[in-house]
């Protein structure tokens, strides 16, 4: 007698291993899925300069598409994980009364609730890191006092140091590879299952 | 005649002793559990948990959360009412053969530096007593 599945979860890991990555994949829908009922997506980047104010809390941006039909279904900003439960915005206001750990202030991770018929075998995702620490060395003052200084590049501020902001630099090289962390992206997929005669 | 159902919960048990072990045990619900309606996990240390485990759980021999799947998308906070800390299976399981498989594993995470901790799974089922 087969055993019916009311549900079944699929996961699919993308570690990122350098800054910028982009990530093209696919994954088969399980055999006898009648639609995609949940999509929930988690992140292990943690982030290296802290919880200043001004900074990204966005590790990257992943979408899913149907490729046959061209059709980019979800997409999803993906925050880091502090174990916190709140973005940026929400730990820059000072909330005395709330506990600041996930187990006391947060509840539990929900599944965005969908309902994506599965028609094709195949389904198409996209993930673009936008993490990237932009430590570099630039060259800094005039008239030959030019000195080399680390400084974190914040697109469209230009330079800071010190968490001073400097005038935009002369970008000297690239950002620094190897400041970037390692960290990996899991996408969970739920399904409804069809029913299975006995 | 009237029909009663109570719910019980069991569980299972595995102590992490090691950094990256991958840990299996498992448990037969109670014999008189008539469907398996739901699990839940805790940790004797929830930072542990939260960021350095993810687990496969089957019942009667049926993978319900696959390879991988995140201890942090199973973890509930406080902040969820006692009897609301039921993650459910879809529908109510048949419970089968009455075996629930743990398999924990370990992995490193730089946000929590590895201290020996204990991991529990709970059993959500339904007995059905008529009267």
């Amino acid at each position: 007698m087969e055993i019916h599945q009311p549900i079944k979860y699929l996961v699919k890991v993308i570690p990122v291993v350098r800054p910028g990555q982009k990530t093209l994949f696919r994954i088969r829908h399980p055999e006898n899925a009648l639609f995609l009922s949940g999509i929930a997506v988690t992140g292990t980047f943690q982030g290296v300069f802290g919880d200043a104010g001004g900074r990204t809390d966005t590790t990257g941006s992943l979408s899913l598409a149907i490729p046959e039909q061209g059709d980019v279904f979800y997409t999803e900003d993906i925050k880091w994980d502090n174990y916190k439960g709140k973005d940026i915005a929400e730990r820059n206001i000072n909330q005395v009364f709330i506990p600041d750990v996930f187990a006391y202030g947060g509840g539990r991770y929900e599944y965005f609730e969908t309902c994506i018929p599965v028609t094709e075998a195949i389904l198409e995702g996209y993930y673009e890191d936008n993490s990237t620490p932009r430590y570099g060395r630039i060259g800094i003052g005039f008239g030959g006092l030019e000195r080399e200084q680390e400084v974190l590049y914040l697109e469209g501020f230009g330079a800071v140091e010190d968490g001073v902001f400097s005038p935009p630099p002369i970008v000297v090289g690239r950002p620094d590879e190897t400041r970037f962390g390692l960290y990996k992206i899991t996408l969970y997929l739920r399904y409804q299952m069809k029913e299975v005669t006995p | 005649m009237s029909h009663r159902s109570k719910i019980i919960k069991e569980w299972v048990e595995v102590s992490v002793t090691a950094s990256g072990q991958l840990i299996k045990n498992s448990i037969e619900v109670d014999k008189h559990a008539a469907a398996i309606i739901g699990i839940a996990i805790t940790s004797s240390h929830d930072v542990m948990l939260y960021f350095r485990g993810s687990q496969r759980i089957t019942i009667n021999d049926m993978e319900i959360f696959p390879e991988n799947y995140e201890s942090k998308m199973l973890f509930q906070g406080v902040n969820i009412q006692a009897n609301e800390r039921i993650i459910g299976l879809g529908e109510e399981l048949a419970p089968g053969n009455r075996k629930v498989e743990l398999d924990y594993k370990d992995t490193d995470h730089p946000s929590a530096p590895f201290v020996p901790y204990k991991v529990r799974l709970y059993v959500f089922s339904r007995i059905d007593n008529k009267a």
